[in-house]
């Protein structure tokens, strides 16, 4: 009767530890995944509060009757660098295509984006918005000259 | 003498069968346990790695005809680390606060990368005035936009 309550328990504590085991190599490892997340979503919230940009100019020059140019230069003011090939830039709330001559744009440097034959005659005002790869958005209002 | 050793081994191995099968359910349990903590790990790393914004121009809201009914465009951007599902069964969108039918619901493409941006077609018709959009990923991640038509 000693003897079989002896292995029995024997037995129940090494399924325990295996299981202990088992729950406890899972939930470090999860852990871990999260803690190097959120480091990676803390550095994110500090890179965004030290991100920003603005618009230091916007020329639309007229092609034809109809349609114009649009340049827009932007300032890195933060002290941060964007990925300029992941801007977005609407005009009159439309997404449009526009070029880049820089691919990355490093703090206090300036970048020219470019869009070519939008719609618009010489005179009409329109709306600019410029978004950036991690979402700060400024707006300008232009005329077609 | 021999009754006594044929009690005993019965009873060592009633106890040894009794001991198995609760270490064999504990271990199965434990077992799905850890699953579930691994994918709820994961499911969380992917939320807290997933976000998205709506970026369009509030006051100007675009709109195009598809078939016969109008659409107004929105503009989607990943700004997350993540890639997400962008379609109509994978996110929801409500218009102040009623639900938009998904058939009602297109977009293109139909994964949005890190950077990118996705166009969301919306058939629904709006009064002029101001409105309140709400996209929400399967995931949960939302993100809303007030605008004017």
């Amino acid at each position: 009767m000693g003897f079989s309550t002896t292995a029995g328990f024997a037995l129940l504590f090494i399924a325990g530890l295996i299981a202990f085991g088992v729950v406890a190599t899972v939930t470090i490892n999860e852990v871990k995944e999260l803690n190097k997340i959120v480091k990676l979503k803390n550095k994110e919230e500090i890179e965004l509060k030290t991100s920003d940009f603005k618009i230091v100019n916007v020329t639309a020059v007229n092609v034809t009757l109809t349609e114009y140019n649009l340049t827009v230069i932007i300032e890195n003011t933060g002290s941060t660098t964007f990925d300029c090939t992941k801007f977005t830039l609407l005009v009159d709330g439309k997404l449009i295509n526009a070029t880049c001559n820089v691919s990355m744009l490093y703090p206090l440097e300036y970048a020219e984006f470019k869009a070519g034959n939008l719609p618009g005659t010489v005179g009409s005002s329109h709306r600019l918005k410029v978004v950036s790869d991690n979402g700060i958005e400024r707006y300008a209002t232009f005329v077609v000259g | 003498m021999a009754g006594e050793s044929a009690a005993h081994m019965i009873l060592f191995i009633a106890t040894i069968l009794i001991a198995s099968s609760v270490s064999a359910v504990m271990i199965v349990t434990i077992e799905k346990m850890s699953i579930e903590i691994k994918n709820q790990g994961e499911f969380i790393g992917k939320v807290l790695s997933t976000n998205f914004e709506i970026i369009n121009d509030p006051l100007k809201i675009p709109n195009k005809t598809i078939g016969t009914n109008t659409a107004y465009v929105f503009y989607i951007k990943n700004i997350g680390d993540t890639s997400f599902a962008f379609t109509n069964d994978t996110i929801t969108v409500l218009i102040d606060g009623w639900i938009i039918p998904k058939q009602n619901v297109t977009t293109n493409p139909s994964v949005l990368n890190p950077g990118d941006v996705g166009e969301l077609d919306v058939i629904t018709s709006l009064s002029p005035g101001n409105h309140r959009i709400t996209v929400i990923l399967e995931n949960g991640v939302s993100d809303s936009l007030d605008f004017t038509i």
